[in-house]
């Protein structure tokens, strides 16, 4: 797939999986298992990229112990999700338009 | 390897970056880590199952900006092996020689580049051509209406719509070419600094 379509994806992957609740780096991954497999290297850089454009918050907070980095999705992060949940629709039409001209085709 | 291993290899392979940089990475992983071994995993599970530390130190260096990553490579190649006296000389010496082939190769990428954009504006001020034609048509229409001359109504109304049409056309054509230049140069970049850093990622 082309990597900056990924990219951006991913992005909205990761704030989509913030949307319930605020969420910590593990169990971000273990929550998009289903959708898709994401490993730990690959969501450092996202939720950087995330925290560096404000579509994400972080804060501290104990955990056994320890603390942890907690993630939590700001206006602007639920506006990015917004607005690629519209892209996708307009292309989802170009699909429909080419599936049905090929198949008319065929 | 344990916990404490891995983290400090890691250390090791980014420590000449950002220090904050360097803090935040080190946290990230030690908490997932941690994560790990408290979901069941043994220290050395959870460590393996991160992938490589040069892989990580790699993807790390990746998204450091361009101007952190040229300088630390500056560094690196300056530490060592130190440039014998002769070769400072001849390097001082020769700088007529050199310092015009570089400028004139760093003269022509930003020729290059400038005549995309360049290129990239002439269109754009094509469309605003025919924006500009389309309104004068939708103008000279009302006005010659008032005027009941039925004719050169026609007439404005016609060229009116023909500018608006082609305008339309070739403002989603540029849209497209700079939309395409701004994601060609993001991806240049990225090339350059993948470059810097080495390895592929």
């Amino acid at each position: 797939m082309d990597i900056q379509l990924k990219r951006g994806m991913l992005d909205v992957c990761v704030l989509s999986a913030l949307l319930r609740e605020d969420s910590y780096g593990y169990k971000i991954i273990k929550d998009l298992q289903p959708c898709v497999e994401i490993s730990e290297s690959t969501l450092y850089p996202i939720l950087r990229r995330l925290e560096g454009t404000g579509a994400l918050s972080v804060y501290s907070a104990e955990h056994n112990g320890r603390l942890r980095k907690y993630y939590a999705i700001t206006q602007s992060g639920r506006e990015r999700i917004q607005e690629f949940l519209e892209e996708w629709k307009a292309m989802l039409n170009i699909y429909e338009y080419i599936k049905g001209e090929m198949n008319r085709d065929e | 390897m344990n916990k404490a291993e891995f983290l400090n290899e890691l250390k090791k392979q980014i420590s000449e970056y950002p220090t904050e940089e360097t803090q935040k990475s080190m946290e990230y992983y030690a908490e997932m880590i941690d994560d790990r071994v408290e979901d069941g995993m043994t220290e050395a599970e959870a460590v393996a199952s991160l992938g490589t530390v040069d892989s990580i130190a790699n993807q790390i260096k990746c998204e450091l900006p361009i101007t952190t990553l040229v300088k630390q490579r500056a560094k690196e190649q300056s530490k060592g092996k130190k440039m014998p006296v002769w070769a400072i000389i001849l390097l001082i010496l020769g700088f007529p020689l050199w310092g015009g082939i570089v400028a004139f190769i760093l003269g022509m990428v930003i020729m290059f580049y400038s005549l995309i954009w360049a290129m990239d504006a002439v269109l754009w001020s094509v469309v605003l051509t025919f924006g500009a034609g389309a309104l004068t048509g939708i103008i000279g229409f009302f006005v010659s209406l008032f005027r009941l001359s039925l004719g050169s109504a026609v007439f404005y109304l016609g060229s009116g719509m023909l500018c608006g049409g082609l305008g339309i056309f070739i403002f989603i054509g540029t849209l497209l070419i700079t939309k395409g230049i701004v994601l060609g140069t993001k991806q240049c970049f990225l090339w350059i600094k993948q470059a810097i850093v080495g390895k592929e990622n």
